[in-house]
């Protein structure tokens, strides 16, 4: 995932919305950014690897996603006394780009559980109604008001004639 | 010199309460030039695991529904035409936009980007609750703010712009209702996307719809405590009469919520509920002293009638609401493993 500091306003939502604390605040600035690992993207757009990837003798490899899941899934096979068996990312809000294979049971090592939905599917959920509630009250208030007041503009519209109908005569009389 | 003397000398006249105002203003004013210069980490002691704190658990989940007023009484007097209410409009709308603009300086001073704002009404993002929630600040205060204009026309006697608002004033009306639905639920849909942050105590689907129904309830009490103080302090005309048919309306609108809360906390929400005794002791005053309580008490005429039993009902709905809004964004977002928690 890439982010446009030129975009930015700074509301930090994203950080409430984030259940694995990946975006990191500018605290002690008068007018803060995000930051977060943006996976080295101006590297990736001139065929280079993230930078991680490159230094880490080991540990970390990159590729497409289905690769990884298959590349995890393969040492999990052929080693499964080395690895806790789950792989973290593989559903975890609604699955993630980053998968970790650990040894330790991963509640020891600090991973929550998290939810296997995608995250703005719950927001969602109540955003898409925002037209039709709109509409909705908008339309019932109108029509409402229109009903209350004809009342009194029946009402009004009545006494005028009645005033028109008691003044026709007597301008009747007076010629 | 003598301008400084001027405005010593008027200052002097002023009453201790408007000095203490004055002194507040002054230190506000000193803490947003800090948290200009040095940064909101050092003014708010907020870190990256609690990212919102006081600024918006106040700010902005707690004001927005304080200056519900406006929109509710509004539609009660425009759209439902219940006219004899009409004299609480006026203060009412003018609550608003103060809440209104209190909201709008809090967020100017809580983004990291002020000076970006805008950036929502140009960049779209309509699956984020954050563009909802802006789009609806900023046309809610124009709309407030054209409300308020008409006294202040009133006041000067420019006809023109006056016979303008007129003709603005129902659709006005309307916008403000179905605005504000929008707003005060979306402060619910901000936090729908915290599904393992927020304890299911409050976490449920619905929580949209609940803010919106507690800022309608919430909106009629503050306009209760607002003209009682009024009558008490500043030697306005009695209301109590008038007041009499808002406390008929808030037990519906009270039983309604509660149904609501009380269903989708028990079908609703996933996860245990009784897990932390000091996060449900929390909901249980909320729920109780904030609506329980007063829905007994205004089921009652008698109490309904009497001017302090309507204060005191209606300031404990807003204690409740307020306690709502800080169980929902600051204590009921605490993680369990680390124990801080921001405070500014």
């Amino acid at each position: 995932m890439i982010y446009d500091a030129q975009r930015c306003i700074g509301c930090r939502f994203c950080m409430i919305a984030c259940p694995f604390g990946i975006p990191k605040y500018e605290w002690s600035k008068a007018f803060p950014l995000v930051r977060k690992c943006t996976g080295c993207y101006s590297r990736i757009k001139e065929g280079l690897e993230p930078a991680c990837v490159t230094a880490c003798p080991t540990a970390i490899s990159y590729g497409n996603r289905d690769a990884m899941l298959k590349e995890a899934e393969r040492r999990m096979k052929e080693k499964p006394e080395r690895y806790y068996k789950k792989i973290y990312g593989k559903e975890e809000a609604g699955g993630t780009c980053i998968f970790y294979l650990t040894h330790q049971p991963l509640d020891e090592l600090g991973f929550k559980p998290v939810t296997s939905r995608a995250l703005p599917s719950y927001t969602w959920d109540a955003l898409r109604l925002v037209p039709g509630i709109f509409l909705t009250v908008g339309g019932t208030l109108s029509a409402l008001s229109w009903f209350t007041h004809r009342k009194e503009r029946v009402r009004r519209e009545e006494e005028q004639q009645k005033q028109n109908a008691d003044q026709q005569p007597q301008e009747g009389d007076q010629q | 010199m003598t301008a400084a003397r001027l405005i010593i000398d008027e200052v002097k006249g002023y009453h201790r309460f408007l000095k203490f105002m004055i002194v507040l203003v002054a230190l506000g004013a000193l803490a947003s030039l800090i948290r200009f210069v040095f940064g909101l980490g050092v003014t708010t002691n907020l870190n990256d695991t609690y990212p919102w704190g006081l600024w918006i658990s106040f700010d902005v989940v707690t004001a927005v529904p304080l200056a519900a007023g406006a929109f509710t009484l509004g539609a009660i007097v425009h759209c439902f035409h219940i006219k004899k209410l009409e004299p609480l409009v006026r203060p009412a709308i003018v609550t608003g936009f103060l809440g209104y603009s209190l909201v709008c300086m809090g967020l100017l001073l809580d983004l990291g980007q002020p000076h970006k704002g805008w950036h929502t009404l140009v960049y779209w993002n309509v699956h984020s609750p954050m563009f909802e929630v802006s789009m609806c600040v900023m046309a809610y205060t124009t709309v407030l703010f054209l409300e308020f204009l008409s006294p202040v026309c009133e006041k000067f006697g420019y006809r023109l712009p006056l016979r303008v608002l007129r003709w603005l004033e129902m659709p006005l009306v309307i916008a403000a209702a179905a605005i504000s639905t929008l707003h005060q639920s979306s402060l619910g849909t901000f936090f729908l996307i915290a599904v393992d942050k927020l304890h299911a105590l409050w976490y449920n689907p619905l929580l949209p719809l609940l803010f919106w129904m507690s800022a309608i309830f919430t909106g009629i009490s503050i306009i209760i405590i607002e003209a009682t103080m009024v009558h008490r302090y500043l030697s306005q005309p009695d209301e109590s009469e008038l007041l009499e048919v808002l406390t008929r309306i808030l037990p519906w609108v009270l039983g309604a919520y509660l149904l609501v809360k009380l269903y989708a906390t028990i079908f609703l929400s996933h996860g245990p509920l009784f897990n932390r005794p000091w996060l449900l002791l929390l909901f249980l005053v909320e729920l109780g002293a904030g609506v329980v309580m007063p829905l007994l008490m205004f089921l009652n005429k008698a109490n309904r009638e009497d001017k302090r039993m309507q204060l005191r009902g209606a300031t404990m709905v807003v204690f409740g609401l307020v306690l709502n809004r800080f169980n929902v964004s600051m204590f009921g977002m605490i993680q369990p493993i680390s124990r801080s928690i921001s405070l500014p």
